[in-house]
């Protein structure tokens, strides 16, 4: 029986199926050995949501399995739930819009997944063995190194049927430096749509740098200074806070403090949220209820601009879905179960627009402060917006050089304070991913007045 | 065939892929992995219940040192076959000669015990639960603006089988009970939690009084509201069952994984049976703790569930390990080794990590203090298994002010060295409590763990918040 006859038999007449299949290769490493070969690792995942109305109520119920087999019971449940599920605000599936293009997908990871993990794995630790020769000794303990692939089919009751294919890679490792009883170690964990992203000869040499430089790394003392954030620091920073207040849903249940054309940061800011950026990690076609993604300006200028919509908040608001409507993805969410997270309004990549100087012009303006590299984990309150934060790698400046390399204390603020008292952005975006969000497209900013705690 | 039609069925696929290997590797098992849960969230809004399910197989193999593992959804005979095949095919070989330890077979199937079982609780009937919790915080106060409530149960199945003739059936339920009050006056918005609930059944929505938890949770997001940002700097330091917990798994338990030991990247490697926390201290990993939320039957690699003393009296008694890691150490195999689901890697992971209780009242603990900080409540918290580092962070707080708790603070971290902060406990509380949450190994592989113990008080400490 088709899909299109389970969802009749069981009477149902409003419905989505979003169909997600994963197959993930990888190779971990133990110090320069491998320790497993994982690989193919295969899931399957049917999502079911099912529409139900009585007068002027609406139910969407969702239910998940893990085979075809088991469609028309999940069809059964969802239905179920659905009128279990009465509410007053509006639902109905998007009809199938046209989409605009995007690159999401790596051919050489298409071709073949399981060789390619391999002769990466030998090109890191070759690369490696020789940066291990020279300078200080720096090894790995461990390592992973992974591809995605990813097939999803979306269809729905109103005649929208679309599919994507789209590769991940996944590289994460730690690399530990030693001097007699000392040890430190720099652990970097980063996503990219492509391979070629986190080459070992692109990403290795500032790694080791900094593994080496945390060796004679001090605490900071107490004090607030100037404080310069990495890429992937600021994707931490902003996105569970912008990307938060920015949605639709949270103006709707009063949970924002963003009002249309308040001033909300310095007029240096401008903030998109950018769905169709090339290669950008929640870079997609269409969104996970098949509306087109597109790109947002939230704030403009330091000036809140467009709130971020969902299907189901553009409806009971009266605005347009902005392809805002994710399953979405937690830095430390498992990507092949994304078809369990029911659909939500949350941003797709924050898009930070960048400034006019260079990173080298910002550190030489800075009479006294630090630059983080990398937090334990930057994992702000998103309604609040506070954060306090230890540092892992970081940089001491004073009068514009480097003077020490810092580890321990911490960094903390209120994440809308700050963004009202930024001084500088670089001139160069990057692709990133953080530990707590899952995608930001970010300079490196610079923040005056925050408050460093240490001894 | 399909997954849970019969079981009889899973066993004996899970044969079938053992021989297709069997010989031909040093080590073979196989898991069966079921999971499938009922979600409910409600706020004032929306309400949300979704049915997820996670079925499938994961392979793995042992030989030369090296691990090789495959997973399907596929549960067919011919699909094991090609998995098989690849298993046995490896030609990695590790730099120095490992065997894997030899344990005795096990037979077992058990299913963990609950008061209730929420397969036997109707779904009209645990909706309808929900939105009395939800209704039971709603009118209190008319700063909370919304009102978050989640159930979640979750029954996990697993079956393994290795080459050592092992067969095992455990079937884990956890149940879990949330709510988030947000409390808004102005531009000021803040919220606590509370999170009920363990490797237990619908018990534990039937034992919860709904009006005194959304009371005294409501209360607790208000206060919020008015707490001020704590100060910045070392100061003594008094800390809940909470965020004792916090510290006792993620600044210390993970640098006590073996497989950071094995991987040369533990701050603790060579301090077995050495000082590294005051003598007041023991910390004990159980996954044995009755309704932990961390709690098994047995774990990944087949082996059951057991409580180790991990310090005693602040001497560092053991690591924890799985069947690797015993075998290169040559020491105890503690039970620890966990997956996520079928489609993750084996990791050595701590289940219910708790300091063990003193003697001391709260009173005791603050009496000395002239002006410090109380942490409250956890947050979150990240390790460092290298560096021995602190980030355990705290939803709100507390000054200490002349022995007597004085004006709340929002959020705060701490910070420092982790045996530092240990080797300084110098008071400890005589109440034991357990938390709850989820625990990634890093920042993935997220499995059920307890955490707790009781108040202790820090002599000092790097506190900051935002």
């Amino acid at each position: 029986m088709s899909q299109t006859e389970l969802f009749r038999k069981a009477g149902v007449e409003e419905y989505d199926l979003y169909t997600l299949k994963a197959t993930v290769n990888e190779v971990q490493l133990r110090g320069f050995e491998i320790e497993i070969i994982r690989g193919p690792v295969e899931s399957i995942g049917y999502t079911v949501r099912v529409l139900s109305r009585k007068g002027q109520l609406t139910g969407l119920g969702q239910s998940s399995c893990s085979e075809s087999s088991k469609l028309e019971k999940c069809i059964n449940d969802s239905k179920y739930l659905s009128q279990l599920n009465l509410q007053k605000t509006k639902y109905e599936f998007p009809s199938g819009k046209k989409d605009k293009e995007t690159k999401i997908a790596d051919s050489q990871i298409l071709k073949g997944s399981e060789e390619l993990v391999q002769t990466y794995t030998d090109s890191l630790l070759k690369n490696l063995k020789a940066e291990t020769a020279s300078g200080l000794s720096v090894k790995p303990t461990f390592g992973k190194i992974r591809t995605y692939v990813l097939e999803t089919h979306l269809e729905n009751s109103v005649g929208l049927e679309k599919e994507k294919i789209e590769t991940y890679f996944y590289l994460e490792l730690a690399l530990k430096v030693s001097s007699g009883t000392k040890l430190a170690e720099f652990w970097p964990r980063k996503y990219s749509r492509t391979i070629d992203d986190l080459a070992p000869e692109k990403v290795l040499p500032k790694w080791i740098q900094l593994a080496r430089g945390t060796l004679k790394a001090k605490m900071p003392v107490s004090q607030k200074m100037t404080v310069i954030l990495n890429p992937e620091s600021v994707c931490d920073l902003l996105v569970p806070t912008i990307g938060f207040h920015a949605q639709g849903e949270m103006k709707f249940k009063k949970q924002t403090v963003f009002n249309k054309e308040d001033v909300v940061a310095c007029d240096c800011l401008t903030v998109q949220d950018d769905g169709l950026h090339d290669f950008g990690l929640v870079s997609s076609p269409f969104d996970d209820e098949g509306n087109p993604q597109g790109k947002t300006t939230v704030i403009e200028k330091g000036v809140f601009k467009n709130c971020l919509y969902d299907q189901k908040y553009a409806l009971n608001m009266g605005e347009k879905p902005t392809g805002n409507g994710l399953k979405s993805l937690a830095a430390v969410a498992n990507i092949m179960n994304k078809h369990t997270v029911p659909v939500g309004g949350a941003p797709t990549n924050l898009s930070v627009e960048p400034g006019k100087s260079s990173l080298e012009t910002m550190i030489s303006e800075v009479k006294k402060g630090i630059l983080v590299e990398q937090f334990s984990w930057l994992n702000p309150d998103r309604l609040a917006t506070t954060f306090s934060s230890e540092i892992r790698n970081a940089y001491m400046i004073r009068n514009g050089e480097y003077t020490q390399v810092l580890k321990g204390g911490m960094v903390s603020g209120k994440v809308f304070d700050m963004i009202k008292n930024i001084s500088g952005i670089s001139n160069q975006q990057f692709i990133e991913s953080g530990a707590t969000a899952f995608s930001c497209i970010s300079p490196y900013i610079r923040f005056e007045d925050v408050q460093v705690a240490g001894k | 065939m399909h997954a849970s039609t019969k079981l009889d069925n899973v066993f004996d696929l899970l044969e079938y892929a053992g021989n297709e290997m069997e010989g031909k590797v040093e080590y073979w098992d196989a898991l069966f992995d079921s999971q499938s849960s009922c979600s409910i969230s409600k706020d004032n809004v929306d309400e949300r219940i979704v049915l997820p399910e996670l079925t499938g197989i994961q392979l793995r193999s042992f030989r030369n040192g090296v691990w090789r593992s495959a997973s399907t959804y596929k549960m067919d005979e011919s699909k094991l076959k090609e998995m098989a095949k690849r298993l046995v095919k490896s030609r990695q070989k590790a730099e120095r000669e490992i065997k894997l330890n030899y344990l005795n077979p096990l037979r077992l199937d058990v299913t963990m015990p609950l008061k209730k079982n929420p397969d036997d609780v109707s779904l009209e009937s645990k909706i309808e639960d929900v939105r009395s919790f939800h209704d039971a915080a709603l009118n209190l106060d008319k700063r909370i603006i919304n009102v978050q409530t989640r159930y979640l149960d979750s029954r996990i199945e697993r079956i393994f089988m290795n080459s050592e003739g092992s067969s095992m059936r455990q079937v884990v339920t956890r149940t879990r009970l949330l709510m988030f009050p947000i409390a808004r006056e102005n531009n000021k918005i803040r919220m606590d939690y509370v999170s009920l609930g363990g490797a237990k059944g619908y018990e534990v929505v039937d034992e919860t009084d709904f009006d005194a938890v959304a009371k005294k949770t409501v209360d607790s997001s208000i206060e919020l509201l008015n707490a001020k940002t704590p100060p910045s700097g070392e100061f003594p330091v008094v800390v809940d069952s909470h965020m004792a917990g916090i510290i006792a798994h993620e600044s210390f338990g993970h640098g006590l994984e073996a497989d950071q030991v094995v991987r040369k990247r533990s701050y603790l490697a060579g301090l077995i049976g050495k000082q590294v926390a005051s003598e007041l201290t023991t910390i004990i990993d159980s996954s044995k703790v009755p309704g932990g939320h961390g709690s098994y039957v047995f774990d990944d690699e087949g082996i059951p569930a057991k409580e180790n003393i991990l310090v005693k009296n602040g001497i560092l008694e053991r690591f924890l390990t799985d069947r690797f890691c015993a075998s290169v150490l040559q020491c105890e195999n503690t039970a620890s080794s966990r997956v996520e689901s079928y489609l993750t890697k084996h990791f050595v992971r701590m289940s219910n990590t708790y300091f063990a209780a003193g003697n001391m009242t709260l009173e005791e603990l603050l009496e000395p203090i002239k002006k410090g900080v109380m942490l409250v409540h956890s947050n979150f918290g990240m390790e460092d298994p290298l560096g021995g580092g602190i980030q355990c962070t705290s939803t709100k707080g507390y000054m200490i002010e002349h022995g007597k708790i004085g004006a709340p603070l929002t959020e705060i971290s701490l910070s420092g060295n982790v045996l530092e902060v240990l080797k300084s406990i110098d008071g400890v509380g005589k109440k034991l409590e357990f938390g709850l949450g989820t625990c990634g190994k890093g920042s993935e592989d997220l499995v059920p763990v307890g955490d707790g113990g009781p108040y202790l008080r820090i002599q000092r400490a790097i506190v900051s918040g935002g």
